[in-house]
Protein backbone atom coordinates (compact mmCIF):
# COMPACT_ATOMS: atom_id res chain seq x y z
CA UNK A 1 0.00 0.00 0.00
CA UNK A 2 1.13 3.40 -0.97
CA UNK A 3 2.73 5.69 2.05
CA UNK A 4 0.30 8.80 1.85
CA UNK A 5 -2.55 6.23 1.76
CA UNK A 6 -2.34 5.78 5.84
CA UNK A 7 -3.33 9.68 6.67
CA UNK A 8 -6.80 9.70 4.58
CA UNK A 9 -7.63 6.20 5.88
CA UNK A 10 -6.69 7.35 9.29
CA UNK A 11 -8.69 10.35 8.81
CA UNK A 12 -11.31 8.37 8.53
CA UNK A 13 -11.44 5.96 11.08
CA UNK A 14 -10.98 8.86 13.45
CA UNK A 15 -14.03 10.87 12.32
CA UNK A 16 -15.51 7.42 12.43
CA UNK A 17 -14.56 7.34 15.96
CA UNK A 18 -15.62 10.87 16.57
CA UNK A 19 -19.12 10.38 15.19
CA UNK A 20 -19.72 7.66 16.92
CA UNK A 21 -18.70 9.59 20.60
CA UNK A 22 -20.87 12.76 19.78
CA UNK A 23 -24.18 10.29 18.91
CA UNK A 24 -23.48 8.61 22.29
CA UNK A 25 -22.87 11.72 24.03
CA UNK A 26 -25.55 13.68 22.55
CA UNK A 27 -28.37 10.97 22.95
CA UNK A 28 -28.90 11.67 26.77
CA UNK A 29 -29.36 15.47 25.16
CA UNK A 30 -33.42 14.23 24.44
CA UNK A 31 -35.75 15.78 26.50
CA UNK A 32 -35.68 13.92 29.88
CA UNK A 33 -38.72 12.10 30.58
CA UNK A 34 -41.59 13.48 32.55
CA UNK A 35 -41.00 13.69 36.39
CA UNK A 36 -41.63 10.57 37.96
CA UNK A 37 -44.44 11.98 40.09
CA UNK A 38 -46.78 12.24 36.93
CA UNK A 39 -46.64 9.21 35.71
CA UNK A 40 -46.58 5.97 37.91
CA UNK A 41 -49.94 5.24 38.41
CA UNK A 42 -49.20 1.90 40.00
CA UNK A 43 -48.98 1.88 44.09
CA UNK A 44 -45.21 -0.08 44.93
CA UNK A 45 -45.59 -3.07 45.61
CA UNK A 46 -44.95 -3.94 49.20
CA UNK A 47 -41.84 -3.24 51.03
CA UNK A 48 -38.77 -5.28 50.03
CA UNK A 49 -37.31 -6.03 53.91
CA UNK A 50 -34.58 -3.39 54.35
CA UNK A 51 -35.76 -0.84 51.58
CA UNK A 52 -37.21 2.45 52.04
CA UNK A 53 -37.61 5.16 49.01
CA UNK A 54 -37.01 8.68 49.65
CA UNK A 55 -37.63 11.36 47.09
CA UNK A 56 -38.54 15.01 46.30
CA UNK A 57 -37.60 18.95 46.72
CA UNK A 58 -33.89 19.30 46.00
CA UNK A 59 -33.35 21.40 48.80
CA UNK A 60 -34.16 18.75 51.34
CA UNK A 61 -32.62 16.39 49.64
CA UNK A 62 -28.99 17.59 50.37
CA UNK A 63 -29.77 17.13 54.24
CA UNK A 64 -31.63 13.57 53.30
CA UNK A 65 -29.02 11.98 51.85
CA UNK A 66 -26.74 12.83 54.70
CA UNK A 67 -29.21 11.52 57.14
CA UNK A 68 -30.04 8.54 55.08
CA UNK A 69 -26.37 7.45 55.36
CA UNK A 70 -26.03 7.60 58.90
CA UNK A 71 -29.41 5.95 59.30
CA UNK A 72 -27.83 3.09 56.93
CA UNK A 73 -24.91 3.10 59.01
CA UNK A 74 -26.46 2.49 62.61
CA UNK A 75 -28.79 -0.02 60.58
CA UNK A 76 -26.49 -2.70 58.38
CA UNK A 77 -28.89 -4.58 55.81
CA UNK A 78 -31.49 -1.39 55.41
CA UNK A 79 -31.39 0.43 51.91
CA UNK A 80 -32.69 4.38 52.26
CA UNK A 81 -32.76 5.56 48.51
CA UNK A 82 -32.81 8.95 48.15
CA UNK A 83 -34.03 11.23 44.64
CA UNK A 84 -33.77 14.90 43.74
CA UNK A 85 -37.03 15.71 42.33
CA UNK A 86 -38.16 18.74 43.49
CA UNK A 87 -40.89 19.47 46.12
CA UNK A 88 -44.23 18.95 43.93
CA UNK A 89 -42.75 15.81 42.36
CA UNK A 90 -42.13 14.76 46.05
CA UNK A 91 -45.73 15.32 47.53
CA UNK A 92 -47.36 13.75 44.45
CA UNK A 93 -44.76 11.00 44.59
CA UNK A 94 -45.70 10.55 48.40
CA UNK A 95 -49.29 10.19 47.41
CA UNK A 96 -49.67 7.98 44.66
CA UNK A 97 -46.91 5.46 45.96
CA UNK A 98 -43.58 6.14 44.22
CA UNK A 99 -42.02 7.52 47.43
CA UNK A 100 -42.54 5.61 50.90
CA UNK A 101 -41.39 9.28 51.95
CA UNK A 102 -41.81 12.50 49.62
CA UNK A 103 -39.92 15.41 50.77
CA UNK A 104 -40.83 19.12 49.83
CA UNK A 105 -39.60 22.56 51.02
CA UNK A 106 -42.53 24.25 51.57
CA UNK A 107 -45.94 24.03 52.69
CA UNK A 108 -48.54 22.02 51.15
CA UNK A 109 -50.64 23.83 48.68
CA UNK A 110 -54.85 24.21 49.94
CA UNK A 111 -55.55 20.98 47.88
CA UNK A 112 -52.75 18.86 49.02
CA UNK A 113 -53.62 18.08 52.36
CA UNK A 114 -57.30 16.91 51.28
CA UNK A 115 -54.89 13.82 50.15
CA UNK A 116 -54.79 12.10 53.31
CA UNK A 117 -50.52 12.51 53.20
CA UNK A 118 -49.46 13.07 56.81
CA UNK A 119 -47.00 15.65 57.16
CA UNK A 120 -43.36 15.13 59.69
CA UNK A 121 -41.56 18.63 59.82
CA UNK A 122 -38.18 17.52 59.74
CA UNK A 123 -36.49 21.17 60.59
CA UNK A 124 -37.41 24.63 59.53
CA UNK A 125 -35.62 27.49 56.66
CA UNK A 126 -35.67 30.84 57.88
CA UNK A 127 -35.13 33.46 55.35
CA UNK A 128 -33.85 36.42 56.57
CA UNK A 129 -34.35 40.16 54.75
CA UNK A 130 -30.27 41.46 55.37
CA UNK A 131 -28.79 45.40 54.98
CA UNK A 132 -25.40 47.00 56.23
CA UNK A 133 -24.52 46.99 59.49
CA UNK A 134 -24.55 50.85 59.07
CA UNK A 135 -28.31 50.75 57.69
CA UNK A 136 -30.21 53.00 60.72
CA UNK A 137 -33.02 51.08 59.48
CA UNK A 138 -33.99 48.63 61.79
CA UNK A 139 -37.03 46.69 60.73
CA UNK A 140 -39.61 47.08 58.11
CA UNK A 141 -43.14 46.10 57.58
CA UNK A 142 -44.00 42.58 55.49
CA UNK A 143 -46.03 45.37 53.10
CA UNK A 144 -42.60 47.68 52.53
CA UNK A 145 -40.60 44.59 51.82
CA UNK A 146 -42.50 43.73 49.02
CA UNK A 147 -42.16 47.34 48.06
CA UNK A 148 -38.72 47.52 48.42
CA UNK A 149 -38.29 44.13 46.46
CA UNK A 150 -40.86 45.17 43.46
CA UNK A 151 -39.51 48.27 42.92
CA UNK A 152 -42.03 50.81 44.16
CA UNK A 153 -39.90 51.87 47.02
CA UNK A 154 -36.77 53.27 46.08
CA UNK A 155 -35.45 55.25 48.81
CA UNK A 156 -34.17 54.35 52.17
CA UNK A 157 -36.12 57.86 53.08
CA UNK A 158 -39.27 56.23 52.52
CA UNK A 159 -38.97 53.44 55.59
CA UNK A 160 -37.00 56.01 58.17
CA UNK A 161 -33.94 55.42 56.89
CA UNK A 162 -31.75 58.29 55.35
CA UNK A 163 -32.02 59.85 51.92
CA UNK A 164 -30.03 57.43 49.74
CA UNK A 165 -31.59 55.43 46.58
CA UNK A 166 -31.71 51.28 47.42
CA UNK A 167 -29.46 49.19 46.30
CA UNK A 168 -31.72 45.84 46.03
CA UNK A 169 -29.82 42.77 45.46
CA UNK A 170 -31.39 39.67 44.38
CA UNK A 171 -30.03 36.36 43.53
CA UNK A 172 -29.55 34.54 40.24
CA UNK A 173 -32.67 32.76 38.47
CA UNK A 174 -33.49 29.30 40.01
CA UNK A 175 -31.78 29.91 43.13
CA UNK A 176 -34.30 27.99 45.55
CA UNK A 177 -33.98 30.63 48.53
CA UNK A 178 -35.03 33.43 45.63
CA UNK A 179 -38.20 31.16 44.60
CA UNK A 180 -39.06 31.19 48.41
CA UNK A 181 -38.54 34.69 49.24
CA UNK A 182 -40.41 35.79 46.02
CA UNK A 183 -43.68 33.11 46.56
CA UNK A 184 -43.70 34.82 50.32
CA UNK A 185 -43.45 38.33 50.04
CA UNK A 186 -43.73 39.47 45.93
CA UNK A 187 -47.42 38.33 45.70
CA UNK A 188 -46.71 36.98 42.29
CA UNK A 189 -45.24 40.94 41.42
CA UNK A 190 -41.69 40.33 39.20
CA UNK A 191 -38.49 41.12 40.99
CA UNK A 192 -36.95 45.04 40.24
CA UNK A 193 -33.50 44.38 41.23
CA UNK A 194 -30.43 46.61 41.22
CA UNK A 195 -27.95 43.97 40.78
CA UNK A 196 -28.21 39.99 40.86
CA UNK A 197 -25.57 38.29 42.50
CA UNK A 198 -24.47 35.09 42.69
CA UNK A 199 -24.91 32.63 46.07
CA UNK A 200 -25.44 33.15 49.31
CA UNK A 201 -22.08 34.63 49.84
CA UNK A 202 -22.29 36.61 47.01
CA UNK A 203 -25.36 38.95 47.92
CA UNK A 204 -24.24 38.60 51.64
CA UNK A 205 -20.74 40.12 50.24
CA UNK A 206 -23.09 42.85 47.98
CA UNK A 207 -24.49 43.70 51.39
CA UNK A 208 -21.63 44.02 53.28
CA UNK A 209 -20.40 46.44 51.15
CA UNK A 210 -22.68 48.96 50.28
CA UNK A 211 -24.58 50.93 53.27
CA UNK A 212 -27.80 51.51 50.74
CA UNK A 213 -28.31 47.73 50.44
CA UNK A 214 -30.67 44.78 51.08
CA UNK A 215 -31.00 41.54 49.77
CA UNK A 216 -31.77 38.24 51.54
CA UNK A 217 -30.30 34.67 52.41
CA UNK A 218 -31.01 32.31 54.71
CA UNK A 219 -31.00 32.91 58.56
CA UNK A 220 -27.98 30.58 59.51
CA UNK A 221 -25.88 32.49 56.28
CA UNK A 222 -26.11 35.93 58.65
CA UNK A 223 -22.85 36.72 60.31
CA UNK A 224 -21.47 39.98 61.64
CA UNK A 225 -20.71 41.79 58.01
CA UNK A 226 -24.49 42.23 57.52
CA UNK A 227 -27.50 42.65 60.08
CA UNK A 228 -30.76 40.70 59.59
CA UNK A 229 -34.23 43.03 59.71
CA UNK A 230 -36.80 42.46 61.75
CA UNK A 231 -40.19 42.34 59.61
CA UNK A 232 -43.57 43.65 61.59
CA UNK A 233 -41.47 43.29 64.86
CA UNK A 234 -40.00 39.97 64.52
CA UNK A 235 -36.93 38.91 64.52
CA UNK A 236 -35.66 35.82 62.14
CA UNK A 237 -34.72 33.53 65.01
CA UNK A 238 -35.18 29.77 65.49
CA UNK A 239 -38.20 30.17 68.09
CA UNK A 240 -39.69 32.63 66.11
CA UNK A 241 -39.56 30.36 63.00
CA UNK A 242 -40.71 27.59 65.55
CA UNK A 243 -43.71 30.07 66.71
CA UNK A 244 -44.77 30.28 63.03
CA UNK A 245 -44.62 34.07 63.47
CA UNK A 246 -42.09 34.50 60.70
CA UNK A 247 -43.42 34.67 57.77
CA UNK A 248 -40.68 34.18 55.22
CA UNK A 249 -39.57 30.45 56.15
CA UNK A 250 -40.08 27.02 54.51
CA UNK A 251 -40.30 24.16 56.50
CA UNK A 252 -38.68 21.15 55.12
CA UNK A 253 -41.52 18.09 55.62
CA UNK A 254 -41.40 14.89 55.22
CA UNK A 255 -44.39 13.10 53.90
CA UNK A 256 -45.99 9.91 54.28
CA UNK A 257 -49.38 7.70 52.68
CA UNK A 258 -51.23 5.53 55.14
CA UNK A 259 -49.80 3.27 57.52
CA UNK A 260 -46.01 3.69 58.55
CA UNK A 261 -43.82 0.54 57.53
CA UNK A 262 -41.41 -0.42 60.64
CA UNK A 263 -38.94 0.83 58.54
CA UNK A 264 -40.62 4.11 57.65
CA UNK A 265 -41.04 4.55 61.23
CA UNK A 266 -37.48 3.80 61.85
CA UNK A 267 -35.91 6.33 59.32
CA UNK A 268 -38.81 9.14 60.61
CA UNK A 269 -37.42 8.48 64.34
CA UNK A 270 -34.07 8.45 63.44
CA UNK A 271 -34.88 11.88 61.71
CA UNK A 272 -36.63 13.67 64.44
CA UNK A 273 -34.94 12.05 66.96
CA UNK A 274 -31.75 14.19 68.82
CA UNK A 275 -29.01 12.59 66.19
CA UNK A 276 -30.87 13.46 63.09
CA UNK A 277 -31.98 16.71 64.46
CA UNK A 278 -27.73 17.49 65.41
CA UNK A 279 -27.24 16.89 61.95
CA UNK A 280 -29.87 18.61 60.81
CA UNK A 281 -28.87 21.70 62.91
CA UNK A 282 -25.66 21.35 61.50
CA UNK A 283 -26.45 21.62 57.84
CA UNK A 284 -27.33 25.72 59.52
CA UNK A 285 -31.45 24.49 59.59
CA UNK A 286 -33.67 25.10 62.38
CA UNK A 287 -34.38 21.68 64.57
CA UNK A 288 -38.02 20.80 65.54
CA UNK A 289 -37.10 19.12 68.97
CA UNK B 1 11.75 3.39 9.12
CA UNK B 2 8.94 1.88 11.34
CA UNK B 3 10.39 4.53 14.09
CA UNK B 4 9.51 7.06 11.47
CA UNK B 5 6.09 6.07 10.64
CA UNK B 6 5.10 5.67 14.18
CA UNK B 7 5.95 9.26 14.59
CA UNK B 8 4.55 10.32 11.47
CA UNK B 9 1.25 8.49 12.39
CA UNK B 10 0.74 9.78 16.22
CA UNK B 11 1.12 13.32 14.96
CA UNK B 12 -1.66 13.17 12.99
CA UNK B 13 -3.61 11.17 15.47
CA UNK B 14 -2.71 13.87 18.38
CA UNK B 15 -3.62 16.74 15.16
CA UNK B 16 -7.29 14.94 14.62
CA UNK B 17 -7.49 14.15 18.42
CA UNK B 18 -7.89 18.44 18.64
CA UNK B 19 -9.94 18.54 15.28
CA UNK B 20 -12.10 15.33 16.57
CA UNK B 21 -12.48 17.71 20.41
CA UNK B 22 -13.84 20.93 18.55
CA UNK B 23 -15.68 19.43 16.48
CA UNK B 24 -17.66 17.41 19.44
CA UNK B 25 -17.96 20.59 21.09
CA UNK B 26 -19.20 22.56 17.92
CA UNK B 27 -21.96 20.00 17.40
CA UNK B 28 -23.48 19.27 21.68
CA UNK B 29 -23.16 23.20 21.99
CA UNK B 30 -25.36 24.06 17.99
CA UNK B 31 -27.51 21.00 18.78
CA UNK B 32 -28.57 21.91 22.17
CA UNK B 33 -28.90 25.11 21.48
CA UNK B 34 -30.33 26.27 17.77
CA UNK B 35 -33.65 24.15 18.49
CA UNK B 36 -34.31 26.79 20.72
CA UNK B 37 -33.50 29.50 18.59
CA UNK B 38 -35.51 28.50 15.79
CA UNK B 39 -38.35 27.67 18.39
CA UNK B 40 -38.62 31.47 20.01
CA UNK B 41 -37.66 32.65 16.47
CA UNK B 42 -34.35 34.30 15.82
CA UNK B 43 -35.49 37.92 15.94
CA UNK B 44 -36.90 37.28 19.51
CA UNK B 45 -33.97 35.59 20.41
CA UNK B 46 -31.25 37.77 19.09
CA UNK B 47 -33.62 41.22 20.29
CA UNK B 48 -35.77 40.59 22.97
CA UNK B 49 -35.52 42.60 25.52
CA UNK B 50 -36.52 40.22 28.61
CA UNK B 51 -34.86 37.42 30.21
CA UNK B 52 -37.31 35.50 32.26
CA UNK B 53 -36.24 32.26 32.01
CA UNK B 54 -38.95 31.31 35.24
CA UNK B 55 -41.27 32.18 32.76
CA UNK B 56 -39.67 30.43 29.64
CA UNK B 57 -39.33 34.41 28.23
CA UNK B 58 -35.62 34.13 26.63
CA UNK B 59 -34.10 37.53 24.90
CA UNK B 60 -30.57 38.21 24.97
CA UNK B 61 -30.06 41.83 23.39
CA UNK B 62 -29.38 43.34 26.52
CA UNK B 63 -27.18 40.96 27.50
CA UNK B 64 -24.94 40.88 23.52
CA UNK B 65 -24.90 45.14 23.80
CA UNK B 66 -23.37 44.35 27.35
CA UNK B 67 -20.80 42.20 25.94
CA UNK B 68 -20.06 44.25 23.19
CA UNK B 69 -19.86 47.68 25.42
CA UNK B 70 -17.66 45.91 28.10
CA UNK B 71 -15.37 44.64 25.65
CA UNK B 72 -15.31 48.78 23.27
CA UNK B 73 -14.53 50.24 26.85
CA UNK B 74 -12.33 47.65 28.01
CA UNK B 75 -10.10 48.11 24.69
CA UNK B 76 -10.75 51.83 24.93
CA UNK B 77 -8.46 51.72 28.06
CA UNK B 78 -6.22 48.74 27.02
CA UNK B 79 -5.32 49.49 23.64
CA UNK B 80 -3.63 52.84 24.05
CA UNK B 81 -2.00 51.56 27.04
CA UNK B 82 -0.73 48.48 25.39
CA UNK B 83 0.81 49.82 22.31
CA UNK B 84 2.46 52.20 23.91
CA UNK B 85 4.00 49.86 26.34
CA UNK B 86 4.90 47.63 23.23
CA UNK B 87 6.72 50.09 21.18
CA UNK B 88 8.71 51.02 24.80
CA UNK B 89 9.79 47.62 25.24
CA UNK B 90 10.53 46.72 21.59
CA UNK B 91 11.96 50.42 20.89
CA UNK B 92 12.95 52.48 23.95
CA UNK B 93 13.31 50.52 26.75
CA UNK B 94 17.19 49.69 28.12
CA UNK B 95 18.06 46.04 28.78
CA UNK B 96 17.38 46.37 32.71
CA UNK B 97 14.32 47.65 32.62
CA UNK B 98 12.94 45.15 29.54
CA UNK B 99 14.39 42.07 31.78
CA UNK B 100 12.29 42.73 34.70
CA UNK B 101 8.98 44.35 32.57
CA UNK B 102 8.48 40.94 30.28
CA UNK B 103 8.57 38.82 32.91
CA UNK B 104 6.27 40.70 34.97
CA UNK B 105 3.64 41.18 31.52
CA UNK B 106 4.00 37.54 31.22
CA UNK B 107 3.10 36.88 34.69
CA UNK B 108 0.07 39.47 34.18
CA UNK B 109 -1.25 36.74 31.66
CA UNK B 110 -0.42 33.65 34.23
CA UNK B 111 -2.75 35.34 37.33
CA UNK B 112 -6.37 33.33 37.38
CA UNK B 113 -9.35 35.61 36.58
CA UNK B 114 -10.84 34.83 39.94
CA UNK B 115 -8.05 36.81 41.46
CA UNK B 116 -8.88 40.01 39.21
CA UNK B 117 -12.46 39.51 40.11
CA UNK B 118 -11.73 39.47 43.33
CA UNK B 119 -9.41 42.47 43.87
CA UNK B 120 -12.11 43.97 41.05
CA UNK B 121 -14.92 43.51 43.67
CA UNK B 122 -12.81 44.71 46.81
CA UNK B 123 -11.02 47.58 45.75
CA UNK B 124 -12.53 48.80 42.51
CA UNK B 125 -16.59 48.26 43.22
CA UNK B 126 -16.65 50.01 46.75
CA UNK B 127 -14.34 52.61 45.04
CA UNK B 128 -16.45 53.51 42.25
CA UNK B 129 -19.58 53.15 44.69
CA UNK B 130 -18.26 55.57 47.21
CA UNK B 131 -16.29 58.14 44.70
CA UNK B 132 -18.51 58.24 41.85
CA UNK B 133 -21.91 56.97 42.61
CA UNK B 134 -23.62 53.86 43.64
CA UNK B 135 -23.67 50.82 43.01
CA UNK B 136 -20.32 50.38 42.36
CA UNK B 137 -21.01 47.02 40.17
CA UNK B 138 -21.11 48.70 36.76
CA UNK B 139 -19.54 48.84 33.06
CA UNK B 140 -16.82 50.74 34.49
CA UNK B 141 -15.50 48.50 37.05
CA UNK B 142 -16.09 45.45 34.23
CA UNK B 143 -14.21 47.34 31.65
CA UNK B 144 -11.20 48.01 33.74
CA UNK B 145 -10.84 44.63 34.89
CA UNK B 146 -11.15 43.44 31.61
CA UNK B 147 -8.70 45.62 30.04
CA UNK B 148 -5.55 44.49 32.49
CA UNK B 149 -6.58 41.47 31.69
CA UNK B 150 -6.28 42.05 28.01
CA UNK B 151 -3.06 44.05 28.47
CA UNK B 152 -0.81 40.55 27.85
CA UNK B 153 -1.94 39.69 24.93
CA UNK B 154 -1.89 43.02 23.49
CA UNK B 155 1.51 43.74 24.47
CA UNK B 156 3.53 40.94 23.53
CA UNK B 157 1.85 40.47 20.06
CA UNK B 158 2.47 43.62 18.99
CA UNK B 159 5.97 43.87 20.67
CA UNK B 160 6.24 40.64 17.96
CA UNK B 161 5.02 42.36 15.43
CA UNK B 162 7.27 45.76 16.29
CA UNK B 163 9.81 43.51 16.43
CA UNK B 164 9.62 41.62 13.03
CA UNK B 165 9.46 45.01 10.99
CA UNK B 166 12.94 44.89 8.77
CA UNK B 167 15.71 46.34 10.41
CA UNK B 168 16.50 47.81 7.29
CA UNK B 169 13.65 50.29 7.47
CA UNK B 170 14.97 51.61 10.24
CA UNK B 171 18.08 52.40 9.20
CA UNK B 172 17.02 53.53 5.86
CA UNK B 173 15.05 56.16 8.00
CA UNK B 174 17.92 56.71 9.88
CA UNK B 175 20.17 57.52 7.26
CA UNK B 176 17.73 60.27 5.70
CA UNK B 177 17.82 62.16 9.01
CA UNK B 178 14.53 60.58 10.69
CA UNK B 179 14.66 61.41 14.44
CA UNK B 180 13.62 57.87 16.53
CA UNK B 181 10.28 59.24 16.85
CA UNK B 182 9.81 60.32 13.88
CA UNK B 183 11.16 56.51 12.71
CA UNK B 184 8.55 54.73 15.19
CA UNK B 185 5.53 56.45 13.90
CA UNK B 186 6.33 56.82 10.83
CA UNK B 187 7.71 53.96 9.49
CA UNK B 188 7.77 51.20 12.14
CA UNK B 189 4.26 51.42 13.09
CA UNK B 190 2.55 51.44 9.93
CA UNK B 191 5.11 48.58 8.91
CA UNK B 192 3.72 46.56 11.82
CA UNK B 193 0.07 47.52 11.45
CA UNK B 194 -1.30 43.87 10.64
CA UNK B 195 0.25 42.56 13.82
CA UNK B 196 -0.94 45.11 16.10
CA UNK B 197 -4.48 44.94 14.97
CA UNK B 198 -4.45 41.01 15.51
CA UNK B 199 -3.36 41.56 18.85
CA UNK B 200 -6.18 43.85 19.79
CA UNK B 201 -8.42 41.52 17.94
CA UNK B 202 -7.27 38.95 20.16
CA UNK B 203 -7.18 40.80 22.89
CA UNK B 204 -11.12 41.99 22.30
CA UNK B 205 -11.56 37.94 22.32
CA UNK B 206 -10.38 37.77 25.82
CA UNK B 207 -12.66 40.29 27.10
CA UNK B 208 -15.52 39.17 25.30
CA UNK B 209 -14.83 35.41 26.35
CA UNK B 210 -13.85 36.27 30.11
CA UNK B 211 -16.44 34.98 32.85
CA UNK B 212 -15.03 34.23 36.29
CA UNK B 213 -14.22 38.17 36.69
CA UNK B 214 -17.38 39.72 34.88
CA UNK B 215 -19.40 38.37 37.17
CA UNK B 216 -17.77 39.33 39.83
CA UNK B 217 -18.09 43.10 39.19
CA UNK B 218 -20.62 43.76 36.90
CA UNK B 219 -23.76 43.32 38.47
CA UNK B 220 -25.23 40.69 36.21
CA UNK B 221 -28.08 42.79 35.81
CA UNK B 222 -30.17 42.11 32.55
CA UNK B 223 -30.76 44.96 31.28
CA UNK B 224 -29.59 47.96 28.28
CA UNK B 225 -27.79 50.60 31.04
CA UNK B 226 -28.11 54.21 30.90
CA UNK B 227 -24.87 54.98 32.21
CA UNK B 228 -21.32 53.69 32.69
CA UNK B 229 -21.60 53.30 36.09
CA UNK B 230 -25.26 51.05 35.90
CA UNK B 231 -24.60 47.33 35.97
CA UNK B 232 -24.86 45.14 32.80
CA UNK B 233 -24.81 41.00 32.14
CA UNK B 234 -22.71 39.58 29.73
CA UNK B 235 -23.40 36.28 27.72
CA UNK B 236 -20.29 34.22 29.33
CA UNK B 237 -22.15 35.18 33.17
CA UNK B 238 -25.82 34.41 32.13
CA UNK B 239 -24.35 31.14 31.00
CA UNK B 240 -22.18 30.62 33.96
CA UNK B 241 -24.63 31.84 36.71
CA UNK B 242 -27.40 30.08 35.56
CA UNK B 243 -26.28 26.46 34.34
CA UNK B 244 -26.49 25.00 37.66
CA UNK B 245 -30.30 25.33 37.98
CA UNK B 246 -31.63 24.53 34.62
CA UNK B 247 -30.54 20.69 34.12
CA UNK B 248 -32.77 20.17 31.35
CA UNK B 249 -35.51 22.06 29.37
CA UNK B 250 -36.10 25.04 27.58
CA UNK B 251 -34.20 27.07 30.16
CA UNK B 252 -30.76 24.84 29.37
CA UNK B 253 -31.31 24.84 25.93
CA UNK B 254 -31.84 29.19 26.31
CA UNK B 255 -27.85 28.77 27.78
CA UNK B 256 -26.58 26.67 25.10
CA UNK B 257 -28.77 28.56 23.06
CA UNK B 258 -26.46 31.73 24.42
CA UNK B 259 -23.52 29.66 23.74
CA UNK B 260 -23.89 29.82 20.26
CA UNK B 261 -24.02 33.23 19.90
CA UNK B 262 -20.93 33.47 21.67
CA UNK B 263 -19.28 31.12 19.47
CA UNK B 264 -20.21 32.54 16.45
CA UNK B 265 -18.96 36.40 17.99
CA UNK B 266 -15.95 35.03 18.70
CA UNK B 267 -15.12 32.86 15.77
CA UNK B 268 -15.63 36.06 13.61
CA UNK B 269 -13.19 37.59 16.07
CA UNK B 270 -10.38 35.12 15.13
CA UNK B 271 -11.20 35.07 11.95
CA UNK B 272 -10.67 39.10 11.62
CA UNK B 273 -7.33 38.47 13.59
CA UNK B 274 -5.81 35.51 11.29
CA UNK B 275 -6.43 37.43 8.20
CA UNK B 276 -4.93 40.78 10.04
CA UNK B 277 -2.01 38.73 11.25
CA UNK B 278 -1.14 37.33 7.61
CA UNK B 279 -1.30 40.71 6.21
CA UNK B 280 -4.83 40.77 4.76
Amino acid sequence: MKKGMWIPIGIVVLVAIGIGVIIRAVAPQVPPPPLPAVTPQVPLPPLPAGRIVVGGSSSVYVVAVHLAERFMDKHPGVVVETHSVGSTAGIVGAREGTFHIGMASRWLRRDEPGWGLREFVICHDAIAPIVHPNNPVRGLTMKQLKKIFTGEITNWNKVGGENLPITVIIREAGSGTRDAFEEIVHEGIDPVPTLILVGTGGVRAGVAGDPSSISYVASPAVDPTVRALEIDGVKPDAAAVVAGDWAIARPFLFLTMGELSPLEQGFIDFVLGSEGQQMVADEGLVRVD
Amino acid sequence: MLKEWIIEKSLIVAAMVSFVIIAFIIMIVFRAGVPLIAEVGVGNFLFGMDWRPEREIFGIFPMIIGTLLVALFSMLISVPLGILTAIFLAEVAPEIMRNILRPAIELLAGIPSVVYGFVGLMVLVPFIRTHLGPPGFSILAGSIVLAIMALPTIITISEDAIKAVPKSYKEASFAVGATHWQTIKNIILPAARSGILAGVVLGSGRAIGETMAAIMVLGNLPVIPTSVLGPIRTLTANVAMEMAYAPHGPHRQALFATGVVLFIVVSILVVISNRLRRGQ
